[in-house]
């Protein structure tokens, strides 16, 4: 063979190999394309059920006691799409409480409405709404009220940080003050859902919160959520019962309903 | 031995360098110590009710609080809130702290047009003259408030609490606190907690090196005027410098913490150590003096004087080991550190001094006569006045031991913290500020075991918490009871607490709605089967706080009934409880010092002549502690360790019943061999007095009030063992050893 045939054949065997390889390399080329925020959007666009009821258990765990309730939640509308947000509460368990109930009404414009049901106390409370409010811990457990409403998808700025084994981190840091100096998600690309979120505050970690799903009526729901933090207690959300896809009129979001 | 002696004293240079390569190593180990200005190392870590306090502790997530009052003409006006608001902001920043409550942030929960609002006592900067009116109504009517917990009622003060993370060091926490609150509060403020107390005591250590330094200054003093000679000063201070390295140095590589009580343990060292080479040089010199060579010397110096010497260091090594027993860390350090200091001490006296002395050129000694100097002339004047009065002598001493049993009734022992710091330093002004304007400055814990949702049983509390506040010196009392009490006038309209099991938990659940698991756990446990009521207190003395404690049990038992169990807690309380372990502690070591310092003294020297001569030693501690109580200075840590201290820095007494022992059995009568000794063993007693009393007046000038009590008592201590050595202890001699038996050893001393 003269040299110019030695070249053609070292240039083809060069050009298969680097084809070969990027064609290896693409399916994972192609997500780890994936910006931080191309990821949150594909978890905020996952689908969703429009109305809910969720029988949930609450255990707090500190030092070795823990405090059980059970409560069942009617939640529907979405303030993003422009509907006002309906969540109602009420306590199954344990029995010096049931009955005790809390509605929320959160309207586009950002004004609340709630109301509390004491029924030892034989009247209904109407509740202002102060700006901490979000910040303020979800029942005394490791959740706060947003972690359990959620974050708002604009309120952050998104950046991957890793993409191994099919899980994304990505790094969310705030662009306003909502109590976190960052979150930092752990997404299965598979399903478009997080697994875990830690949550950072003062340079050193708060708290953690990892995630069990399970498909239910064609949706990935959480089953449990468990909530870690750094001084020691956890919370532990049990999800018992699910109905989906509810139309949930008005009716459920009354003064009336709270008190039966 | 000899041989060995030899073999050493053939190498000496080897022996200076093993002692600088030692040395040189227990540095090292020196500059790995810790040290340690933390407030928890005066309680004992082990002990069950410390640990009952950790773990109440860790339930209730109360850790370390420092209080800071912020003075001013009237903190309710606008300027003055904001600069709260800001000053709380800028504490919360600093890492390490945990929660700050103060007026700013404090919640509210108000009714509005028929709403009930929750928010921040003041919600935002200026506030209308209208809010200012509604913050001083909410201050004034509101159950939790009313009692000036946050601000003082005519607004001259408002009060921050400060709980920091029990993880960060407490000394740099206050000193952040304090440049914080500067910055942002222009005005008087005082402070107090645990963290100013630990600022205080940081500041107290740094002093510590001086106080070594004016120690060894003033010893080494007293040695060049007994030897007036520089190698009087310059073999010391070798001795001296290895027992204190290696003292150190020990404790620097097993990680033992510095700690404020060991502060002693450098200055007995160095006091004690002297007295090992004033014996050696003293017969090195007399010898020198006699017309020996130096080798001579230096033999016989070590075959005469040095086993005394040995002995003495064992047994003031002994009885400073018996405080390893203590159950308090900075004792068992200071017993540590001071017993291997002496050993240290010891070892370099008997082989690096016999060493130096053989590298170094003998001093020009004139060859003295027969003749007493002035001092033994003295002093043989006295042991003749002895011989011809033992028995009135004897009479006078037991007079003074009644008379001590006066003064050691009168004793009142005061383990508090507070007893520990100079009046005038800025960790007692600013807690004498803050109990002023806060009621109170340190906190009684007391744990309730029932339950907690009980209604019945939080109407009792609630009527504690108001008759709590009657007993003289307890302040403000919070509890879940006025918790639930503001609560359920806001939630229902009505004063008095939740009647049902039912609202009580419901109105448990709005609580619950406004805080987190930290907040809501901090007055009760998750499962309700445990509250913890935080009650305020003046810093008083130990007997005024066990005082406070049993009326607080017996209130609680009378409100409370038999649905609750109390159990006490929190660092008042621990002060009070340590005052048992400190006598306890101070009855052990002075016992089992005895002990030990009668059998190494008996093993070498003889029984009889060890009993006479712990019995002076008993006599000077019985004197000693007379003083202390005719004097009213208080019993507290440090001076229970002075009776064991004593027994062993006074042993040196001994070398005067031993030579008295063998002029006897040289066939001189009682009273003239009285009259030798007290002549001649006598003249080191009295130098050996002023050695350590000029090393332990170093410790007079330490600010920790402990350790300068106990500097000033060592004194009058050394010199008493001194006089009584000189006087009662051949007059025992005289009465109880008139014909002693045969010693199993001769140990000859001057």
């Amino acid at each position: 063979m003269n040299s110019y045939g030695c070249l053609r054949k070292s240039l083809a065997t060069a050009m298969v190999a680097a084809t070969l390889a990027l064609l290896a390399a693409s399916p994972l080329q192609a997500q780890a394309a994936l910006s931080g925020q191309e990821v949150m959007d594909k978890v905020y666009n996952s689908p969703k059920p429009k109305g809910s009821v969720l029988t949930m258990a609450m255990v707090i765990t500190k030092n070795g006691k823990s405090l059980s309730r059970t409560l069942t939640t009617w939640t529907t509308g979405d303030v993003a799409k422009g509907e006002t947000e309906k969540t109602l509460m009420k306590f199954l368990s344990p029995a010096d409480v049931k009955g005790s109930g809390f509605l929320n009404l959160k309207k586009p414009d950002g004004a609340t409405e709630s109301l509390l049901w004491l029924p030892a106390l034989g009247k209904v409370r109407r509740l202002g709404s102060g700006a901490s409010d979000q910040d303020q811990a979800f029942f005394g457990s490791d959740f706060t009220n947003r972690d359990i409403n959620g974050f708002v998808r604009a309120d952050f700025a998104y950046a991957v940080d890793s993409f191994a084994g099919g899980i994304y981190a990505v790094t969310a840091t705030p662009k306003k003050a909502l109590g976190y100096e960052k979150l930092v998600y752990h997404v299965d690309s598979s399903t478009w859902k997080y697994a875990k979120i830690d949550y950072w505050r003062g340079g050193k970690l708060a708290k953690s919160q990892t995630v069990a799903y399970d498909k239910v009526q064609g949706y990935d729901m959480p089953t449990r959520i468990l909530m870690s933090s750094a001084s020691g207690s956890s919370t532990e959300l049990s999800f018992t019962g699910y109905k989906l896809d509810q139309e949930l009129g008005d009716q459920y979001f009354t003064e009336r309903f709270l008190k039966q | 031995m000899h041989r060995l002696m030899e073999a050493l004293l053939k190498r000496s240079w080897w022996v200076v360098g093993f002692f600088v390569l030692a040395s040189a190593l227990a540095g090292l180990g020196a500059l790995r110590m810790h040290i340690n200005f933390s407030t928890e190392s005066f309680f004992p870590k082990n002990n069950p009710i410390m640990k009952s306090s950790r773990q109440v502790q860790e339930t209730f997530g109360t850790g370390k609080n420092e209080i800071v009052v912020l003075f001013a003409d009237d903190v309710l006006v606008p300027a003055r809130l904001n600069a709260i608001r800001a000053l709380t902001a800028s504490l919360q920043g600093i890492e390490g702290v945990t929660k700050v409550i103060s007026l700013t942030d404090a919640p509210r929960m108000r009714e509005e047009g028929g709403s009930l609002l929750t928010e921040d006592l003041v919600p935002a900067d200026d506030p209308s003259p209208g809010q200012i009116a509604g913050i001083k109504d909410y201050l004034a009517s509101n159950y939790a408030m009313k009692d000036g917990l946050l601000a003082a009622k005519d607004g001259s003060s408002a009060n921050l609490l400060i709980r920091i993370d029990p993880s960060f060091k407490m000394e740099t926490m206050s000193l952040k606190i304090d440049k914080v609150v500067r910055e942002n509060w222009k005005g008087r403020y005082e402070s107090t907690g645990e963290p100013v107390l630990s600022e205080e005591i940081m500041r107290i250590m740094k002093g510590i090196p001086a106080m070594a330094v004016v120690a060894l200054l003033v010893i080494l003093a007293f040695l060049f005027l007994n030897f007036r000679s520089p190698l009087g000063i310059l073999v010391p201070l070798a001795q001296l410098l290895v027992g204190l390295l290696w003292g150190l140095g020990f404790l620097g590589w097993l990680g033992i913490d510095f700690l404020a009580l060991m502060a002693i343990a450098p200055i007995a060292i160095l006091a004690v150590g002297s007295s090992f080479s004033l014996h050696l040089l003293g017969r090195y010199f007399l010898e020198l003096s006699r017309g020996h060579d130096k080798a001579h010397a230096i033999r016989t110096m070590l075959g005469k004087t040095g086993l005394g010497v040995f002995v003495s260091g064992l047994a003031i090594s002994a009885s400073m080991l018996t405080f390893l027993l203590s159950e308090i860390d900075m004792i068992r350090g200071m017993g540590l550190m001071t017993a291997v200091g002496i050993i240290a001490c010891m070892f370099a006296s008997l082989v690096l001094l016999p060493a130096l002395l053989n590298l170094l050129p003998a001093p020009k000694i004139r060859a003295r006569g027969e003749k007493d100097g002035g001092v033994s002339l003295r002093l043989r004047r006295l042991g003749a006045f002895i011989g011809r009065h033992p028995k009135p002598i004897l009479a006078t001493g037991a007079l003074l031991v009644l008379l001590s049993l006066v003064g050691i009734a009168r004793i009142v022992p005061d383990s508090s913290l507070v007893a520990y710091f100079p009046k005038d330093s800025a960790a007692i002004r600013g807690m004498f500020a803050v109990e002023k304007a806060f009621g109170g400055s340190t906190t009684v814990s007391m744990v309730v075991n029932g339950d907690l949702q009980d209604p019945e049983l939080l109407k009792g509390l609630l009527r504690f918490q108001e008759e709590a506040k009657s007993i003289p010196d307890v302040g403000p009392v919070q509890s879940l009871a006025s918790i639930l009490r503001s609560l359920h006038e806001t939630l229902s309209g009505q004063a008095g607490m939740p009647a049902t099991r039912e609202l009580v938990a419901q109105e448990l659940l709005v609580y619950q709605a406004s805080g987190s698991v930290d907040d809501v756990s901090s007055q009760v446990n998750l499962d309700y089967s445990q509250g913890l009521v935080t009650i305020l207190v003046h810093r008083v003395s130990t007997s005024e706080t066990k005082a406070i404690i049993a009326k607080l049990g017996a209130l609680a038992k009378a409100t409370l009934g038999d649905g609750a169990t109390v159990e006490f807690t929190g660092d008042c309380f621990i002060e009070s409880i340590l005052e048992r372990i400190v006598l306890r502690d101070f009855a052990i070591s002075l016992s089992l010092a005895v002990l030990l310092v009668l059998m190494i003294d008996s093993l070498i020297r003889s029984f009889r002549a060890a009993l006479v001569t712990i019995i002076v030693l008993f006599f000077t501690i019985v004197l000693q502690y007379g003083v202390q109580g005719l004097f009213g200075l208080t019993f507290n840590m440090a001076s229970a360790l002075m009776g064991a201290l004593a027994i062993g820095v006074g042993d040196y007494a001994i070398h005067l019943t031993v030579r008295y022992m063998e002029d006897r059995r040289r066939g001189l009568t009682p009273e003239k061999a009285i009259e030798e000794a007290v002549a001649t063993s006598g003249r080191s007693i009295v130098y050996t007095s002023f050695t350590l009393g000029g090393g332990f007046a170093a410790l007079t000038f330490s600010t920790f009030v402990p350790v300068a009590t106990l500097g000033k008592l060592m004194i009058f201590t050394v010199f008493a063992v001194g006089i009584a050595s000189l006087t009662i202890l051949p007059a025992a001699c005289l009465v109880f050893l008139r014909n002693p038996v045969k010693s199993r050893l001769e140990v000859s001393h001057e």
